[in-house]
């Protein structure tokens, strides 16, 4: 029986049981995530650690850039 | 690592991310209809379309974010806090008010760096014992070092503030277990040796934001509490 993929949330790390939560490229926000960020004040302690947490998601587009996979129109 | 090295690193970064931009791997804008389907199907409750719709204008966060990248947020925050722009904008649009998605996101996105920025300003900006905070009865300028604390004041600060610590000891016994160990890690009880919440999050095997929320609701707890004894 083969397992069932869980997606794991770019903020709290979790896996998740459930799919829909913001899809962004290759990252995953859960629904509890991405209530807290859109709820989050931008002097609230938490906000800082999702503006680091969001990081990954960029650092992530730019080493795609540098590296594009062989056999694309880029590489 | 040196300022300049720091300083140049970051540029590098930003450069490398714009360059990105105009690559066209990276998700182009959505042609109107294509927008205006995306929009309604999200509106029907379809969330892969809400997610084509943050996928397809985050070039929009990379436009903004390079109006800003003189100021002193680091470039990679300043990409960051625009994309919780965006996630915020695209969340609350409403088609109904005759606004096109990507103003009103680049609203957002823009707002949203705008407030962070406010939010920073507050937090740095230094303030001398020296600097005037108001006058007296006799119209004399008084500053921050003219009210500092006396001895005798200090006496009374020391007798309030044992009292403060012993009501709010008295209030933690309405917290669970776990309500009372992040409380007392985070605000350093007894001894003042604080903990951040990723800190605590290490120790007790849950994630950070599980972590925040557990201690947000007991502050509300606590907040309640002693509402409640101020009233009685």
């Amino acid at each position: 029986m083969s397992e069932e993929f869980r997606p794991v949330c770019m903020i709290c790390e979790r896996e998740c049981d459930e799919h829909e939560g913001i899809k962004i490229l290759s990252q995953f926000i859960c629904t509890d995530c991405e209530k807290d960020i859109v709820n989050t004040n931008v002097d609230d302690d938490l906000y800082d650690y999702f503006v680091e947490k969001l990081r990954t998601l960029w650092l992530d587009i730019m080493r795609t850039d540098i590296d594009p996979p062989p056999g694309t129109p880029y590489s | 690592m040196g300022l300049f090295t720091i300083l140049t690193l970051l540029v590098r970064e930003l450069t490398l991310f714009v360059s990105y931009v105009k690559n066209h791997t990276f998700p182009q804008p959505l042609s109107t209809d294509e927008e205006d389907q995306a929009i309604s199907a999200w509106k029907s409750g379809d969330m892969e379309a809400r997610n084509r719709l943050i996928e397809h204008n985050l070039r929009l966060v990379a436009h903004i974010v390079k109006k800003y990248e003189s100021s002193r947020v680091d470039s990679d925050d300043l990409i960051s806090i625009g994309t919780i722009g965006l996630i915020k904008g695209i969340q609350t649009y409403n088609p109904d008010k005759g606004v096109r998605l990507a103003t009103y996101a680049a609203r957002c996105i823009e707002n949203e760096i705008l407030m962070h920025m406010r939010a920073q300003r507050k937090v740095v900006r230094d303030v001398s014992i020296h600097e005037p905070i108001g006058q007296d009865k006799e119209g004399n300028e008084v500053s921050l070092l003219d009210i500092l604390g006396t001895d005798g004041d200090e006496i009374i600060d020391t007798v309030s503030f044992r009292m403060d610590r012993d009501e709010i000891y008295n209030g933690l016994a309405i917290l669970d277990d776990r309500e009372r160990q992040i409380i007392w890690a985070r605000f350093g009880l007894p001894y003042g040796a604080e903990k951040t919440q990723r800190e605590i999050a290490r120790e007790m095997g849950i994630s950070r934001s599980y972590v925040s929320r557990i201690e947000k609701r007991a502050l509300e707890k606590l907040q309640e509490q002693f509402g409640r004894s101020t009233r009685e």
